[in-house]
């Protein structure tokens, strides 16, 4: 595990804490947040749940030492809060200036004074925010007293911002082969690419267009998911699969085909040998389990980005808590071609790409996770079986489809990483239906409050981090 | 089991609409519930049977569905019985088979009642069993 700590700020909650600190009256104010955790060997990610803003005069006065204090009320129950639902307590208040920003020595020793005393009573760490309007600064201790600084503050919104205490170090010359890239993003936006983790659920048609694509575009580390092998029928929708990758011979004596399905190359090996030609230096890890699986699911919680290019109920659900447990902005890319069963006439034709962020709803409170599908694919297959649930018709599917989605979501992704969505973008889910040549947005209800991922009540997933496990099958001891 | 199954559990068992509740570890952090004594409404004969079902690790997202009652079970009311069966004929939704109850292989009626308008939120697994219930119990 690294020393670095990272912080993540859903854009709404950092605007409402902006107003709160950056006023008319010039004035230093003061704030809590509540924050979920992270931890994995990619280092310790801060995830803010909640805002408590300081009521002047009341929770935050005149202080003895510095400038101005919280009031040992107001953080006796914040961090009493705090402990009782899991989440760190982070103290906030604000400086001026600009570019840069860092605690007082004041301050600093007022954390010295008071934090032993806090790490505690909450029993897990603790720590200080100090922002201007474009920097932050953090002083993190934990329970073996160490205190660590947040090197990166990430505002999850459309435009994915990033905020550091200082002037962010000045990036290495990219590699030569992203020229006409670095054009766009810079040598800064070209490294970020280089370091940012994006895990793709799905490795079929979309998948594996998605894969390559994020490969080409420079981005460092890939973790596909995807439990399935190829298949002859697959060879039309992915451009580098090759025959024999599918063991297509084996397919003219009926006998074989079987032999074929079960030792044709695992589709995350054929990604990975997509990803490692267009990038040499790409960290490509692959898990050939379903995604519900523990060693999946948990895999996916560190990534920066995440893609589900998978058409099960399942993946929906695993994408979606993750995206909102660990703050992690999310795309979800479909087709869909409706056949009538009995005369074969083609309906409609559609694609979708649906963003997953803070505070605009969810896969799940827009009913998007069908239960009861969601159901059949949590039982057994033999109880499946007795049950006698219809037995899914292979979707009709075809490559200019499967691109279409994969090129518009990892356009989105490119973009949001970028920081090049315009603020007047809709943000809502992209539908195009080829038949009509239409391309349209349609709007989305904004997130419910109630909702148990992405909502403001207690009960709710939303950036409760490692706190809540993840649904599915527990892990087989 | 996980949290969310332990608490579906434990709200059954609280309220349980007939006996003492029943259930198996599917291993997986699910569970697969009996509850005896279940009044199905009059137009049953008998007019109370155990009900099985299974919350599955995915619960809350995934409600339970479908539901068995027992074999044994005769419908006596008016309404139009589709289902042909030499068991008996039943009413549409439910179908006489062989279904997983506790694990189990078990001859049974199926009802299956899936509910696409209802609120994903706060759906329970107990609130599907009366949904179920209230289906049987307003057949005439």
């Amino acid at each position: 595990m690294t020393d670095a700590w990272r912080l993540r700020i859903p854009e709404r909650l950092h605007q409402e804490l902006l107003s709160h600190l950056f006023r008319d009256d010039f004035e230093e104010h003061g704030a809590i947040i509540a924050a979920g955790l992270l931890e994995s060997e990619r280092g310790v990610v801060l995830l803010a749940r909640e805002l408590h803003p300081a009521v002047d005069g009341i929770d935050f006065v005149p202080g003895r030492r510095g400038h101005r204090r919280l009031t040992a009320q107001f953080v006796n129950a914040k961090i009493r809060h705090c402990r009782d639902e899991g989440l760190v307590y982070l103290a906030v208040h604000n400086h001026f200036g600009s570019g840069s920003v860092s605690f007082s020595d004041i301050d600093l020793e007022s954390h010295e004074r008071g934090y032993p005393a806090l790490l505690d009573i909450s029993g897990r760490p603790v720590g200080a925010l100090v922002l201007t309007e474009d920097a932050v600064a953090g002083d993190i201790w934990t329970l073996d007293r160490r205190r660590r600084q947040i090197s990166e503050t990430l505002i999850v919104g459309a435009n994915l911002r990033r905020l550091h205490p200082g002037p962010p170090p000045t990036p290495s010359a990219s590699d030569e082969t992203y020229d006409r890239a670095v054009r766009i993003f810079g040598d800064r936006g070209q490294n970020l690419f280089a370091r940012t983790k994006v895990g793709v659920i799905g490795g079929g048609g979309v998948g594996q267009l998605v894969v390559s694509y994020l490969a080409r575009l420079g981005v460092g580390e890939i973790l596909l998911v995807e439990p399935e092998r190829l298949d002859l029928t697959n060879l039309p929708r992915i451009p580098e699969a090759r025959r024999i990758d599918a063991l297509a011979p084996l397919y003219r004596a009926p006998a074989l085909r079987g032999v074929a399905r079960r030792f044709a190359l695992p589709k995350t090996r054929l990604a990975r040998r997509v990803a490692r030609r267009a990038n040499p230096k790409i960290r490509f890890c692959e898990i050939r389990r379903n995604v519900v699986e523990p060693e999946a699911r948990e895999a996916l919680r560190d990534s920066d980005f995440l893609f589900n290019c998978a058409d099960s109920h399942q993946a929906r659900l695993i994408a979606n808590v993750i995206a909102n447990q660990y703050l992690v902005p999310m795309i979800q890319v479909g087709t869909r071609i409706e056949v009538d069963e009995d005369d074969g006439e083609v309906g409609e034709i559609r694609g979708m790409v649906r963003l997953v962020l803070p505070d605009r709803g969810c896969l799940y409170c827009h009913g998007l996770i069908n239960s009861q599908k969601l159901q059949e694919e949590s039982q057994g297959e033999e109880e499946r079986e007795r049950n006698r649930y219809i037995k899914e018709v292979e979707a009709p599917s075809v490559i200019t489809l499967n691109a279409h989605g994969a090129a518009q979501a990892t356009t989105d992704f490119m973009l949001m990483m970028g920081g090049l969505i315009e603020t007047d973008a809709r943000l809502s889910q992209l539908r195009w239906r080829p038949r009509k040549r239409l391309e349209e947005p349609v709007s989305q209800t904004p997130n419910r409050s109630d909702c148990p991922h992405c909502g403001s009540v207690w009960t709710s997933r939303r950036a409760r981090g490692d706190a809540r496990g993840l649904p599915g099958p527990e892990r087989r001891t | 089991m996980n949290r969310e199954v332990e608490t579906a559990l434990a709200e059954l068992e609280e309220k349980s609409p007939g006996g003492a509740v029943r259930h198996l570890e599917d291993g997986e952090g699910g569970a697969w519930v009996v509850i005896p004594d279940v009044d199905i409404g009059p137009n049953f004969s008998p007019s109370k049977s155990a009900v099985g079902f299974h919350v599955t690790s995915a619960y809350p997202e995934a409600i339970p569905y479908p539901h068995i009652i027992d074999a044994g079970i005769l419908y006596t009311g008016d309404e139009p019985r589709p289902n042909i069966h030499p068991d008996g004929n039943l009413p549409a939704a439910m179908t006489r088979g062989t279904f997983t109850v506790l694990n189990e292989p078990k001859e049974g009626i199926q009802v299956s009642r899936s509910s696409p308008s209802r609120d994903p939120l706060g759906d329970t697994a107990l609130a599907k069993l009366m949904r179920v219930l209230n289906f049987l119990r307003t057949h005439k």
